[in-house]
């Protein structure tokens, strides 16, 4: 059986692997970023501010993450700002993920009661200092588990970015399969895909696995 | 500039009505393996509750989108050929089940089992009970994260631009790239997803409330 074939898309699929990773740690620190900011604002009292963020979570929750990737992907370049295909990835899926972050912020946030709130402010706590060294502290148990089961959807939603040309792995393995059946009669796509697939698996099955745990050993 | 608005909402409602055809064969075949796989998971059949849960483990642990590319480009090497609709539908249901299997098992487990035990002490069979008892209550159990689920599965059929399924995201995405209309087809196309999941989610809120057992804990 020749095996020749397997050497170069190999090393293809491995720079392809690193925009996947690169992308993913990306959209998680930005989308992290914008849902804590976001589920920290739902506590705020300020009707309109309540109201902003009710929007924007129910809207970007609403739609499908490849719509907002590809409204960022074509509206940059419309309102004037030049970004490659990466960055405007990375924008779209984050300001989806974000809005599903702050959800789970926002719920577990309302999940600590107000009594906890007034005790810190009574205490002579400020409302920022009692959010952040009172609430949020408790809040995080039931944060934690959920989001990591997210995170884990993000990663999954990295190889999206290779509907708008960027070589990920999934975008990298497409063009080895292409090469591969335009200088030879055999594609090789199965086992390309299963190696797409076994990647994929490898890096998310473990955080579920840590996503399940931390909500059993965090329940009580 | 009206007649064209008009072409223009003709083709995006064209594209919704594929959306709509797929997911909800898609939402149907994943419920109803779902529901079939749960229940062998539920009641813990040797080997096949197994095999199910690396099912549902490699099903969630993997993006959609490879699982939908795999589908189409690379099984005609193993001799099976797909056309995109037979790939989209197929793929939702198969990726939806995964998901559906964990919950309709979780729903049949929160059966209080003294209701089973009654059953049996009146002298069903065990098959006989867990079809008259377990799963009725069950899968009452199961509608909020079923439906949640189910619109998921919808959202997620804006992936089946990957193999050229034009339901709603692809049409966008092609009138977008022709008319620069950015802002007014992406917003209309997400306004049809928004629109579409707050039906399906309060249909579900109606059906739940219809067939709730009065006094039944497990069904709010």
């Amino acid at each position: 059986m020749n095996q020749e074939w397997m050497g170069p898309v190999a090393s293809h699929m491995l720079s392809g692997l690193y925009v996947t990773l690169w992308v993913s740690l990306l959209t998680t620190l930005v989308a992290t970023a914008i849902g804590v900011a976001v589920g920290a604002l739902s506590a705020s009292t300020t009707l309109w501010v309540k109201f902003v963020v009710r929007i924007y979570i129910d809207v970007f929750r609403g739609v499908p993450s490849l719509i907002t990737l590809l409204f960022v992907f074509f509206a940059l370049p419309h309102v004037g700002i030049s970004t490659g295909p990466i960055t405007a990835s990375v924008l779209g899926l984050a300001l989806w993920g974000g809005a599903n972050i702050a959800e789970t912020a926002r719920g577990a946030l309302k999940s600590i009661s107000s009594h906890q709130t007034e005790a810190a402010r009574a205490l002579g706590m400020g409302k920022l200092d009692a959010l952040v060294f009172a609430v949020m502290p408790q809040a995080l148990r039931r944060f934690l588990p959920p989001y990591i089961g997210q995170l884990t959807v993000l990663i999954q939603a990295s190889a999206l970015t290779s509907v708008v040309g960027v070589t990920d792995l999934l975008g990298s393995a497409r063009q080895m399969i292409e090469r591969l059946a335009y200088v030879s009669n055999d594609a090789h796509a199965v086992e390309i895909y299963c190696g797409v697939l076994v990647v994929f698996f490898v890096i998310c099955y473990p955080l579920t696995l840590l996503s399940d745990y931390l909500e059993r050993r965090l329940r009580n | 500039m009206t007649p064209n608005f008009t072409n223009e909402l003709l083709v995006l409602l064209d594209g919704l009505g594929r959306t709509l055809l797929v997911s909800g064969i898609g939402i149907t075949l994943g419920m109803a393996l779902g529901m079939l796989m749960g229940a062998a998971r539920h009641a813990r059949i040797p080997v096949l509750s197994q095999l199910i849960a690396c099912y549902a483990n490699l099903f969630r642990c993997t993006p959609l989108l490879v699982q939908v590319v795999m589908l189409y480009f690379a099984l005609p090497d193993l001799g099976v050929k797909l056309s995109p609709f037979e790939t989209s539908w197929l793929a939702l249901g198969l990726w939806g089940a995964a998901y559906h299997t964990e919950i309709f098992r979780a729903g049949f487990g929160a059966v209080n089992p003294n209701e089973v035990l009654a059953a049996r002490a009146l002298g069903m069979s065990a098959p006989r009970a867990f079809l008259d008892i377990t799963v009725p209550l069950g899968a009452r159990a199961a509608i909020p994260a079923a439906t949640t689920m189910a619109i998921t599965q919808f959202r997620s059929s804006s992936f089946m631009i990957a193999v050229g399924y034009q339901e709603l995201t692809y049409v966008a995405n092609r009138m977008v790239a022709d008319t620069f209309k950015v802002f007014q087809v992406f917003g209309i196309a997400a306004l049809a997803y928004l629109i579409v999941s707050n039906v399906i989610a309060m249909a579900s809120r109606r059906l739940e409330k219809a067939v709730a057992v009065p006094g039944l804990g497990a069904v709010k």
